[in-house]
């Protein structure tokens, strides 16, 4: 059994900011990990990241990782999974969210795969119950 | 260019979708069809192959009745087809899928691996993402446009964003969406053709696949319960003696959409 309690967000950006969900993922983070103690990490990949990481910070992110080049102006999955798997390397979190969409989907699977975790999608409402192992 | 599309066996869309009540897991004892996004993903395969030359190879994880969805494959014009098929495998999750459907794509050449974009019962859409990830192969998802230009391909995604055009270099993984082209109706002659072409039968040992990673008890998911969902409840309606417009007023203010 792992001693991980923290939860990372792998942030969609949209338009030059946060995508709403997840805004939505880093507040659903914050109550479960109210419940598990951990820390609340969002990692953002953009081409130009500050006003990102800054949002990230301001709806309840306590820490944020940042990986800023040019070539994240357009989504490909390569880079978003690397670059999310930096992201936990470094916190070593208990669970990973990613957004619902298209390319959250890609940077999920990808993530799973490579840690050989479990994976769920579209989720709609989640909750800590102790009953996974 | 030789290409391998991976395929599934689907419940019939019109049949009713039952869960077994212990397992959670799908009865699949109704009408099976050929994954209706799979067909979009065989017949783009045979348009690169018809421009192009290679071969069409299907690749299938399932139960043997799914042999059906692979014939149907074969009879749009697929040259063979790999179906693996194990009572051991049943219950995987999407990652045991994904880690089968990897290992198959191993045991032959190709430039190409192409996927409907999910299937239409598991409905998670993250398999070609994750068989990429075990290939170490570059993935592009959710295709609306594929053009091959030698060993590149130029292609169009479209997501929830917008369109991207992107381009990429052989050996990909693709998933293409509905309406890329029009799949083709296997002809007469197709279907009695698919009778025979060649359709390998592999088993887990054959692939010598790690059997910790696949059935119910390799799954890292669990399905704790499920539920229909709620019935859509009648609207209600209201008949304008004049002051209908306030009573949608009221309404949208009640539900704090004004």
């Amino acid at each position: 059994v792992s001693n991980q309690s923290g939860i990372l967000v792998v942030a969609e950006p949209k338009d030059g900011r946060l995508a709403n969900v997840t805004l939505e993922s880093i507040t659903q983070a914050r109550a479960l990990a109210g419940a598990a103690g951990g820390p609340v990490s969002v990692v953002v990949v953009a081409a130009d990241a500050g006003p990102l990481a800054a949002a990230a910070g301001r709806y309840g992110a306590d820490r944020v990782y940042v990986v800023e080049t040019p070539e994240a102006a357009t989504f490909r999955p390569g880079p978003f999974v690397d670059a999310a798997m930096a992201a936990v390397k470094a916190a070593d979190p208990a669970l990973v969210l990613c957004a619902g969409s298209a390319d959250g989907r890609d940077v999920a699977a990808g993530c799973a795969a490579r840690l050989g975790a479990g994976l769920l999608v579209d989720i709609t409402s989640s909750s800590k119950t102790g009953v996974s192992s | 260019m030789n290409i391998a599309v991976c395929v599934k066996q689907v419940i019939d869309t019109e049949a009713e979708k039952k869960l077994d009540p212990v397992s959670w897991r799908l009865d699949r004892n109704v009408t099976c069809i050929l994954n209706p996004y799979d067909e979009y993903a065989v017949e783009e395969a045979l348009k690169i192959k018809e421009a192009h030359g290679g071969e069409v190879v299907v690749v299938c994880m399932g139960p043997e009745k799914a042999t059906d969805a692979v014939r149907k494959s074969l009879a749009m014009g697929a040259d063979r087809a790999i179906l693996v098929t194990d009572d051991a495998l049943a219950g995987s999750d999407a990652q045991g899928t994904a880690y089968v459907l990897a290992e198959a794509l191993k045991s032959f050449q190709w430039d190409l691996v192409l996927f409907g974009v999910r299937s239409t019962d598991g409905e998670t859409g993250v398999v070609p993402a994750a068989v990429a990830e075990l290939l170490g192969a570059p993935l592009l998802s959710t295709l609306a446009k594929v053009e091959v230009q030698g060993s590149t391909l130029a292609v169009h995604r479209e997501t929830e964003q917008g369109y991207v055009a992107c381009e990429c270099p052989t050996p990909a993984v693709l998933s293409v969406i509905k309406g890329i082209n029009e799949p083709r109706y296997p002809s007469m002659m197709g279907i009695m053709g698919a009778k025979k072409k060649p359709l390998e039968v592999k088993d887990s040992s054959a692939l010598s696949l790690d059997q910790s990673r696949v059935g119910l008890a390799g799954a890292k998911t669990r399905v704790l319960s499920a539920r229909s969902p709620e019935a859509r409840k009648a609207g209600v309606k209201i008949e304008d003696d004049g002051t209908g417009a306030q009573k949608i007023a009221e309404f949208l203010a009640s539900a704090k959409l004004v």
